[in-house]
Formats: structure tokens, C-alpha cells, sequence
């Protein structure tokens, strides 16, 4: 009986933080739409997450897709070339880059630079007692250290995942065409590319890349604020969120995956 | 705010203690006006008290109903209470910084949050506030890089900026040379006449008997209560 209670309390607990994730990604998202929240100083908190979680990741994230694009893309071209079906090639691209590599990886890359950081920073905040105080001048917490994280790392997920099929795609294309494969010339291969991307694929990539950014930035401020009053629950805390985080982009991604090929 | 109107009051308070404080309050009773400055003399080693928590709304008392420009916090709603906040000004126990903000940044925070004056117009009279308290101007630093009496004062240019109708300060004056601290006193003056009121707490009273106030309420924390006490008297 205890064994099947434990469970019980385990299965409330999980549905209990779904809920509560629920309700902060959709807490944000209205804030988001009312512009009395938009202070000046929520703005500039906006701007400097885009600028740590996306602008500085830039560099790291076109490395990652050069190489995904000589692994993944340059193969692809010449295993169709040797099977005797180039045309899949637009298809085959769209479906492994676009689909699942660019969303994951663009997550993957957002959860460790910036996740840890989040949760973290809001950790030491929270301990520090810099909470207690913006609330003491009238500044929500809530919109002040949530609010633009969130939004701050879905847009930076979905600006790096674009950036990531351009890049890895480019990189890919002239790999082939340096190797001497059947690529053909670039207006072809951009074409062949554009006609392959379904409006399935289209709504697959905006929601694992917005959906996974909120839900990585809900995920590490709540983690992060859930801090008591010991600085030895920071680290525990950013743990928690980052494995949390990864979990939750798995089972979004595949989901997502299920229900487009469906 | 109009004349004669009470900006605090507590009725029949009680304020829990936690680990952030070093005592709880019982049976607290009083009202300020526009003008009037409450002295609390705390206790040697015991200088941490949930009075400026309770009066900023940011902790519930466990009896009693406590109203700020004639509302009770807790029958506001977060939004109302944050706007009320801004007619504040704090100075913290614990220095009360926000470490990945510059000074200057945390010193203009609460005023770029609420008003929609001109960052360069807040900037210029924090600037100006800062020269009246002895410093070259506001520090540009992070917190942590500003030596401990600058740093106090800047907390008082934070507090006074935007002309606040409260004054909550929580021993301003304990990590500052006296000289020093008579500016303060006499910017607290300057803002009692103004019309503002203010709640004060500190280790000795001294400094603080040359503010002339519309009406002045002292008292010494006891235990769990604040006893009136006479500054005449000590």
C-alpha cells in the first residue's frame, strides 16, 4: 500500500508542476500583450537576455551547424546520388534538419549556456533576499525576472534555429559541391529545398523551437525561485532545472514529431 | 495628497518574527500625517525588524489591518500594491542592492519602473541628490565594488529620488561618519516639510532631535512590543 501511495504522491507531484508551468508560460504570455508591463526597465531585461541567450550564441551555434552540415548533409546528398534518388534530397533535408535536428540542437545549445545561468542567477537573487527587495519598490518580481526570460529565450531559440537550417544547409550544399557531388547549382538546390517544406513543417519548427524556449525559461526561473534561504540550494536548483528542461524539449519533440507525421 | 490625510496607519498590529528578523511586533498602534517622523530605537545587536515590511505591505500581519494612503494592503491586489510601492522610499537594513545592476542602475530602477519621466531627468536629480550628500555623483560600480559609506549614501539618493510621500529607513546612519549623516538628517527634514512622513529606526536617536517635524512619535522596541520613550527623557 505504501509503494502505490508513493506512486500516487509522485503522479500528484508531476501533474502538479505541469500545471504550474502551464499556468506561468501562459501568465507570460499575457503580460506579454499588455504594454503597461513593458517598463523600461522590463525592456531592457528583454534585451540583455536576447543578448546573452541568443546574440552570444551565435558564434557557437554556426559552428555547431557547419559541422552538422558536413556530417548530416554532405551524406544525405551522396547516398541519394548512389540510391539513384537526388529528388529526395529536399524532402530528406527538411525532414532531418528542419523537423528535428535545427529545434533540438538550438534548445540543447539555449538549456546549457543560458538555462544554468537563469537559474542560477534567480537562485542567487532569491537567497540574497534581491527579490524581497524589487518587490519592496513596486517592482513584480513576476515581470521583472520572468516575463523577459521567458520570451528572451523562446525568441533566441527560434532565431537560432533559423540560423542553424540556413547555415547548415549552405555549409552542406558547398561541402557537396566541393566534393565534387551532384549538387547542382544553388537556385536548384534552394528550390528543390523551398517546394520540400511542407505547412506541417512550418508549424513543427515554430512549435519546438517557441514551445521548448518557453517551456526552458519557465522551467529554469521556476527552479531557480523555488530556492529557499541556503546558497547549497542553488546548485541542486539548477540541476533540477536543467534536467527538467531537457526532459520536458525530449518529450515536446517528440510529440510534436508524432503528430506531424500522423 | 491633501492636507490632513493620514499616509499610514496601524491598527492593532501584529507583525510575525521569521528568520530575516531578529523579533516579531505586538499590539502596534499608530498614524502618521504628512509630516510626521516616527523614531524606533532598537536593540543593541537586534536591529532587524519586520516594521518596514509590514509598512510596505510586503509582509501580512497575523492581526491587525494596516493602511497605506487610506488602503488596506491586503485588500489590494498586486498590481494596486506595486504602484503604491513607488510613492516609497527604502532604505534597506541589509544595504538592499541588486547585484547585476551598476549603482547608478539600481539607484534609478524604481523610478524608470513607475514614471515616465526622462531617464535623463531622473539620472540629473540623482545626480544632484548624491552631490548634496557629499558624493561626485552617483557610483557607476557594481555594489559589491563600492566602498560600504558610498554606498550608503547612494541607498539614501535611491530613497529620496522622485520625492516619495513615505520614508521607510532602517538605521541609515550606522555605517556613516556623523558629519555625514547630518546631510541625511536634514534631507529627511527637508522632506517631512514637503509633506511627506517617515518611519526611522536607528541605534541612537541623537542625530535625529535637530528634525523639526509636524508631529514626531518615539519609541523603543521592548521584547515584542514598541514602547513610547522619550527622547528628552534619555
Amino acid at each position: 500500500m505504501m509503494s502505490i501511495a508513493r506512486l500516487g504522491e509522485s503522479a500528484i507531484d508531476r501533474v502538479r508542476r505541469i500545471c504550474l508551468l502551464a499556468a506561468v508560460i501562459w501568465s507570460v504570455l499575457l503580460m506579454a500583450f499588455r504594454p503597461r508591463c513593458w517598463t523600461r526597465p522590463v525592456r531592457n531585461v528583454l534585451a540583455r537576455q536576447i543578448l546573452f541567450t541568443g546574440i552570444e550564441a551565435v558564434s557557437f551555434m554556426t559552428l555547431a551547424a557547419c559541422m552538422v552540415g558536413i556530417a548530416v548533409v554532405v551524406q544525405i546528398q551522396f547516398w541519394l546520388m548512389k540510391a539513384g534518388q537526388s529528388e529526395l534530397l529536399g524532402p530528406l533535408l527538411a525532414a532531418i534538419v528542419i523537423r528535428e535536428v535545427a529545434p533540438l540542437l538550438a534548445n540543447f545549445i539555449v538549456i546549457g549556456r543560458s538555462g544554468s545561468a537563469i537559474s542560477t542567477e534567480l537562485g542567487n537573487m532569491k537567497v540574497d533576499g534581491e527579490v524581497r527587495i524589487l518587490d519592496a519598490q513596486g517592482l513584480d518580481p513576476f515581470i521583472y525576472l520572468v516575463v523577459p526570460r521567458v520570451l528572451g529565450v523562446a525568441a533566441s531559440v527560434f532565431c537560432l534555429a533559423v540560423l542553424f537550417v540556413v547555415v547548415s544547409l549552405t555549409v552542406g550544399f558547398l561541402c557537396g559541391f566541393l566534393a565534387g557531388g551532384n549538387t547542382g547549382i544553388p537556385s536548384v538546390f534552394i528550390e528543390s529545398m523551398i517546394w520540400a517544406i511542407q505547412p506541417g513543417d512550418v508549424i513543427n519548427f515554430l512549435v519546438k523551437t517557441v514551445l521548448g524556449g518557453l517551456l526552458t525559461g519557465a522551467i529554469c526561473c521556476v527552479e531557480g525561485l523555488s530556492v529557499g534561504v541556503a546558497i547549497t540550494e542553488v546548485p541542486q536548483a539548477t540541476t533540477r532545472a536543467l534536467v527538467r528542461s531537457v526532459g520536458a524539449l525530449l518529450i515536446v519533440s517528440a510529440v510534436v514529431s508524432v503528430f506531424t507525421y500522423l | 495628497m491633501a492636507e490632513g490625510e493620514t499616509i499610514l496607519s496601524f491598527h492593532d498590529v501584529t507583525l510575525p518574527g521569521g528568520p530575516q528578523f531578529d523579533t516579531g511586533l505586538e499590539s502596534l498602534n499608530f498614524e502618521l500625517a504628512p509630516g510626521a517622523l516616527m523614531l524606533v530605537k532598537v536593540e543593541t545587536g537586534r536591529p532587524r525588524l519586520p516594521l518596514a515590511d509590514g509598512a510596505g505591505g510586503l509582509i501580512a500581519p497575523s492581526a491587525g489591518r494596516i493602511l497605506f494612503m487610506g488602503d488596506d494592503w491586503q485588500q489590494i491586489g498586486p498590481d494596486q500594491a506595486a504602484t503604491r510601492r513607488a510613492k516609497i522610499g527604502r532604505i534597506f537594513e541589509t544595504g538592499g542592492w541588486i547585484s547585476n545592476l551598476n549603482v547608478t542602475e539600481n539607484v534609478a530602477l524604481g523610478q524608470l519602473h513607475h514614471s515616465k519621466r526622462p531617464a535623463t531627468a531622473i539620472r540629473e536629480e540623482a545626480e544632484t541628490l548624491a552631490v548634496s550628500f557629499g558624493l561626485d555623483g552617483v557610483p557607476t560600480n557594481r555594489p559589491t565594488w563600492v566602498p560600504p559609506e558610498e554606498l550608503c549614501r547612494a541607498g539614501w539618493v535611491r530613497a529620496l529620488l522622485g520625492e516619495p510621500d513615505l520614508l521607510l529607513f532602517e538605521r541609515p546612519l550606522h555605517e556613516v561618519r556623523p558629519e555625514i549623516g547630518k546631510l541625511l538628517v536634514d534631507a529627511v527634514g527637508a522632506a517631512l516639510d514637503r509633506g511627506a512622513a517617515a518611519i526611522v529606526t536607528t541605534g541612537s536617536t541623537d542625530q535625529w532631535s535637530s528634525v523639526k517635524a509636524g508631529s514626531r512619535l518615539s519609541f523603543s522596541v521592548r521584547g515584542a512590543t514598541l514602547a513610547p520613550w522619550s527622547e528628552t527623557a534619555s
